[in-house]
């Protein structure tokens, strides 16, 4: 008898994948990282890279993806097109990578620097990503209950009611709370800016 | 910018967020375009808005990617050894040697008592910590970056003498301090250890806080400790700290 296993790969293949990206949905998360990992890990250490190399190279692509369905520039319909897009731009990632460094003599075809073209159009300009490094820094720097605070209404979307009964305040100072962590953040952006 | 340009109030802080919202009513829009056109730091608080929740977002979607990439890595490595299955001889031989070992820690624990417990709890609950992930070509921060990788590769030497030399120009830093604690301990060197996570605990910010003050308790039980080790673990708010104070307390 055949049996139908629903796991959790079939069941948001019926979903709207971008849309779970977008709400930084854990489970999605876990299986993106489960589903590509290894084979990027492969493709780096198979082209002279370490596990370590493997791990940045590979925790930066899985950003570059998430922002771009977040900004609508990759409108996935299926975990496939997901995974597909995810080794490219881990590949040509490494490509840049190899070409910038220690293997800058390496002999590459055509074909890739087409696709590498087209890859960095859809990453941020390095402007941007300054300016994104500069407050990750300052936000590091943030007292842990800010950053709590803050990742838990920006990142996990959760209400201001929400907030206040994880954090056991009133809604009132939860929205003074966040005021005043953005405010801190913005300053020490400031201070490291100088 | 002076300072006192530079903040802007909750009320205009709360308009810039419900203007990226689309929340705002017509006359609200109007009030607030006003307040931009007589405020620069609004003004550029406006358009900044976007890049500051990315910014939190991405910190937060590395901070879930780690703690994925650490609960795969555990999966994996619990589930390495059943790849192949045990002949019977080599699960006698194993009962054997395990009935040996297990008589051999039962002496040993009746010779050495309290202190070798309290070391034995340190080493099943000392996990060096997994370190922080590394972008390549950034060269303002290359040899805090050097470092790194050579502590994920548990090269811990090279990771200490990259980061002293850097340690001199930078005490402020919680980050090196902390590593600096982190490597010392992971290369079985206690006092140092001690000395740079006490230092990372009197730092006035200090995002490593519940690290290092775990790492300081595993240092003290090392030493055989007890009562600094229970001291710094019953403050502690790592989520590893209350098993290990269990732990310490029962024995």
């Amino acid at each position: 008898m055949n049996t139908l296993k629903l796991d959790w790969i079939s069941l948001i293949g019926m979903k709207d994948i971008a849309g779970l990206i977008k709400e930084n949905d854990d489970e999605t998360l876990k299986s993106l990282y489960t589903d590509n990992y290894q084979k990027v890990e492969h493709y780096v250490v198979k082209n002279s890279g370490s596990k370590i190399q493997a791990k940045d190279i590979f925790q930066e692509s899985i950003i570059v993806m998430w922002r771009s369905v977040k900004k609508g520039r990759f409108e996935p319909k299926t975990m496939g097109e997901v995974n597909a897009y995810l080794f490219q731009v881990a590949r040509n990632k490494w490509i840049d990578f190899l070409r910038s460094n220690e293997f800058k003599k390496t002999d590459y075809n055509g074909k890739e620097n087409i696709e590498s073209q087209e890859l960095y159009d859809v990453e941020m300009d390095l402007h941007y990503e300054e300016q994104i490094r500069r407050i990750e820094s300052a936000f590091s720097k943030l007292g842990r209950e800010c950053q709590r605070l803050l990742k838990l209404f920006y990142y996990k979307k959760k209400s201001m009611k929400a907030i206040s009964e994880i954090l056991h305040i009133d809604a009132a100072s939860s929205r003074n709370k966040k005021y005043r962590c953005m405010q801190r953040l913005r300053t020490i952006v400031q201070e490291n800016n100088k | 910018m002076k300072a006192e340009e530079f903040n802007i109030s909750q009320e205009d802080f709360e308009l810039v967020e419900r203007l990226h919202q689309g929340d705002l009513t017509v006359q609200e829009r109007a009030l607030l375009e006003e307040k931009m056109k007589a405020s620069e730091a609004l003004s550029q608080f406006a358009e900044e808005y976007l890049i500051y929740i990315d910014a939190i977002e991405t910190s937060a979607f590395r901070s879930k990617l780690s703690e994925i990439e650490e609960t795969v890595q555990f999966s994996q490595d619990a589930r390495s050894p059943k790849k192949s299955k045990p002949s019977l001889n080599l699960i006698r031989f194993v009962g054997i040697a395990a009935a040996v070992i297990v008589s051999v820690c039962i002496i040993g624990y009746l010779w050495n008592a309290k202190a070798s417990s309290y070391e034995s709890i340190y080493a099943s609950h000392f996990k060096p910590d997994p370190g922080l992930p590394t972008k390549m070509g950034i060269q303002d921060k290359y040899s805090f970056n050097k470092g790194m990788v050579s502590y994920r590769q548990g090269k811990y030497k090279e990771a200490i003498k990259e980061w002293t030399d850097l340690y001199v120009e930078r005490k402020d830093s919680d980050t090196l301090t902390y590593f600096l604690g982190a490597a010392h301990l992971a290369d079985h060197n206690l006092k140092e250890a001690k000395r740079y996570l006490e230092a990372t605990k009197s730092l006035e910010k200090n995002t490593f806080q519940k690290e290092s003050e775990y790492y300081l308790g595993l240092c003290f039980l090392a030493e055989g400790n007890v009562k600094d080790a229970i001291n710094v673990l019953r403050d502690c708010q790592d989520g590893r700290a209350e098993a290990l104070l269990k732990e310490v307390t029962e024995e």
